[in-house]
């Protein structure tokens, strides 16, 4: 899509080109490489570097302490990261909990955590999901009942992604039962130090990435940490699933995925001829090549499109669907590109450097991968908003 | 720099065309033009070139208005949607990028009277042999004192009965199925040894196989080069296969809103059909086939601003591939979606599941882009 760059737009890619070459240190890069979850040591070092330039949260308004980039920046900045492997930060604070609290927090709230946000200097994690709770979210029922100048929470969550780097989480909590189940959801903020508040591993399929349980015992968390009003919590949590859906196509990512994968199978061979050359692995993948076009085509009059001002609708969410299906089918095509050492799960090779031949990971990605499509709202919950929301059914 | 969204004007231009054919076309109609011997409707094309439909895209030296991709994009999706048949595709796209670089002579009056709408050119781009090979040519033109003679069959030229002139590639020098040696001349309905037989296509289509014995043509009645016609004819035909993906777009989000339509008011076990969730997911899977059909062709228009510009191979049969496998789910959901209405003849979306069934069988299939791909890849 740099075809379509305004001239000041290129200028401003070459820019954000120039400064990740020039600044993103070797170990970090080959790292996200890797896929792997990036050590917070790492994350913490890239973020430095990118607060030192200003370019921490490119996504919130400057007044924040964001870049005040226009989406369209946002946009190309995101592409040239992907096409350098830099990380994608510290996503939960810059693409959740600083949104969150800049439109619902009140003065006092963003004075107090956005600060600590931006710094990073506590890394914040998700707290949505429960047992009962997954798709249907609204059916949550961790409790959270206000006593005095306190909320006392009970009950679980489940499924927390990165919550074992972090310290806190923002979090959906039943503050009442009556009325529709819509009703009666608060967000509130929640030190995962709390003494009553205990994180269990939970390993998901690759053997590496461990998501949590949460279990919630009388944990005490001040009343000044509910965000927005008390009840009125549901609206804020579609506001912020709604974010997710800026970039969650992964178009870049996956053309990445793509390069990488024709470089795998270039240096395998099959009957004396590189792999690439076979012809039922390039129609695979030209197939998926040519729906990424349409999926970037997509993705990009959605975003632009001057008649909507920069609003995602309902109809973004073809945009999860489709680009997690790309996804899942380039990994499972990598994998099988990989062939007999896709097999070893040999710890020393995970853990170790990153060299340049990919199959070691690529088992990791396709066992991983497999969670894109579910989590986020799963990918039927996707085509039952679009079927409402946008056919009309 | 390119602009990827539709300005105001084309916009504008869009509505009006779009009130234009729904003022004038009705199931009844294309019915009719289907089964007339002509295949398409002179009273409609008369409005299309009062609108400026046919003219929208010739250059401004030919009496056109030297619209860019986006204009063209915007006619054919009309056309998709309304399904209607007609020489446009042939005459104001393939012919007109062949004659396109002609500023003087024959081939700028000829582009003229395409503009005003009266002229219908077509283009006779198959031999039985050949399958969707374009250098695949064995029609022969042998010098004369008086310029060439051609003599050779041609198949499956679409609107060939009804053109005034119909530009044929024929073999001037080289191999059988070469690309060097291709020379593209223009062929006079009533030239002496020109016969036609015409050859329904399923979609309701007008074709015919032109045999061509010992036709005689002027030096003055050949487009371009002699021997180098090759070049021209790819990148018209490529500019076709970029149209009359537009054209499916327009189709697909007729059959699309139709179904839509369909499944609210349809009722069985006492609801809708539409209630089914079965039913919602297969619609959102035909929605975003749509979605992504039609942005990855609006993206390609944004690079044309001529009817002779090239368009890369690659992206172009990467292009075709989504836009054929989406308009072949669209056109078989949406039969299935309309259930015993679906597999009638009679009804609207039986003759649109024709229709994008041979759009996505012209020009090239899925054998012949996989081959451009796979060429590519290995060059690089």
């Amino acid at each position: 899509m740099e075809a379509f760059d305004m001239p000041a737009e290129r200028q401003f890619r070459l820019d954000v080109r120039a400064f990740l070459a020039r600044n993103l240190p070797a170990d970090i890069r080959e790292r996200v490489m890797t896929g792997l979850p990036i050590p917070r040591e790492m994350s913490d070092r890239w973020h430095k570097i990118l607060l030192r330039q200003g370019w921490a949260a490119p996504n919130w308004p400057r007044e924040h302490g964001g870049t005040g980039w226009s989406l369209k920046q946002q946009y190309i900045y995101d592409q040239e990261r992907n096409a350098t492997w830099a990380p994608l930060g510290v996503t939960f604070n810059f693409d959740m909990v600083g949104p969150l609290l800049i439109k619902y927090g009140t003065s006092t709230q963003k004075a107090h955590w956005l600060p600590k946000v931006l710094s990073a200097e506590q890394h914040w994690c998700q707290g949505f999901s429960e047992p009962g709770a997954g798709s249907d979210l609204a059916a949550l029922a961790c409790r959270a009942v206000r006593q005095g100048d306190k909320y006392i929470i009970n009950g679980s969550k489940l499924w927390q992604t990165a919550a074992f780097d972090a310290d806190m989480m923002f979090g959906l909590f039943r503050t009442a039962q009556d009325g529709k189940k819509q009703r009666g959801i608060s967000v509130i903020l929640v030190d995962l130090r709390s003494p009553g508040l205990t994180l269990s591993p939970v390993e998901l399929l690759d053997g590496i990435e461990r998501v949590a349980a949460c279990s919630f015992v009388n944990v005490e968390v001040p009343a000044d940490h509910l965000i927005g009003a008390e009840g009125e919590g549901w609206a804020i949590a579609k506001y912020l699933l709604m974010l997710e859906r800026l970039g969650i196509a992964e178009v870049a990512a996956s053309r990445m995925a793509i390069a990488r994968l024709k470089r795998l199978a270039l240096g395998e061979s099959s009957r004396g001829a590189p792999l690439l050359e076979d012809p039922v692995l390039m129609a695979q993948i030209a197939v998926i090549e040519a729906e990424l076009d349409a999926l970037e085509a997509v993705e990009y009059r959605f975003l632009f499109d001057p008649r909507q001002n920069g609003e995602l609708g309902a109809e973004a969410s073809i945009l999860k669907i489709a680009g997690t299906l790309i996804r899942q089918r380039l990994s499972e095509l990598t994998m099988q590109v990989a062939g007999p050492r896709a097999m070893i799960a040999d710890d020393g090779v995970l853990k170790g450097r990153l060299d340049d031949d990919y199959a070691a990971w690529a088992t990791r990605h396709y066992l991983n991968f497999r969670k894109i499509s579910i989590y986020g709202g799963s990918n039927e919950i996707q085509k039952n908003i679009v079927a409402k929301a946008v056919l009309g059914l | 720099m390119r602009n990827f969204f539709l300005a105001e004007s084309q916009l504008l231009f869009r509505d009006s065309l779009a009130r234009l054919i729904q003022a004038a076309w009705t199931q009844d109609k294309r019915r009719k033009v289907i089964e007339s011997d002509l295949g398409y409707c002179p009273e409609l094309w008369r409005k299309l070139a009062d609108i400026g439909a046919l003219s929208a895209f010739l250059p401004e030296a030919v009496g056109g208005m030297g619209g860019t991709g986006h204009d063209l994009m915007v006619i054919m999706e009309a056309i998709g949607r309304a399904s209607l048949p007609s020489p446009f595709l042939e005459t104001a796209v393939i012919a007109a990028s062949l004659l396109g670089e002609e500023g003087e002579g024959l081939a700028a009056e000829l582009l003229a009277k395409i503009g005003s709408g009266e002229a219908i050119v077509s283009v006779a781009l198959h031999e039985p042999q050949a399958r969707y090979a374009l250098s695949n040519v064995r029609t022969r033109a042998k010098r004369s004192d008086r310029g060439f003679i051609l003599t050779g069959e041609k198949c499956a030229a679409a609107f060939a009965d009804a053109a005034d002139q119909i530009i044929v590639p024929a073999r001037t020098s080289g191999e059988d199925a070469g690309e060097p040696g291709i020379t593209l001349f223009l062929v006079d309905r009533r030239d002496p040894g020109v016969d036609f037989e015409p050859a329904a296509r399923f979609d309701g289509m007008k074709t015919a196989t032109l045999r061509l014995a010992e036709v005689e043509i002027p030096p003055e009645r050949i487009i371009g080069e002699v021997d180098h016609g090759f070049a021209r004819l790819r990148c018209a035909v490529d500019l076709a296969i970029l149209a009359q993906a537009a054209e499916a777009v327009g189709a697909m989000n007729y059959l699309l809103g139709s179904t839509l339509d369909y499944v609210k008011v349809r009722h069985q076990f006492g609801a809708a059909i539409g209630s089914n969730q079965a039913v919602q997911h297969r619609l959102v899977d035909m929605y975003t086939a749509v979605e992504m059909a039609s942005a990855l062709v609006q993206s390609a228009f944004a690079g044309i601003t001529t009817p002779k510009d090239e368009i890369d191979a690659v992206g172009l049969a990467k292009l075709k591939l989504v836009t054929d496998r989406a308009a072949r789910l669209v056109a078989q959901e949406a039969v299935q979606l309309h259930g015993g209405m679906g597999v009638s003849a009679e009804t609207p979306v039986g003759h649109y599941f024709k229709r994008l069934t041979a759009i996505s069988q012209s020009f090239a299939d899925q054998f012949e882009l996989h081959a451009i791909y796979r060429g590519a890849l290995r060059s690089c």
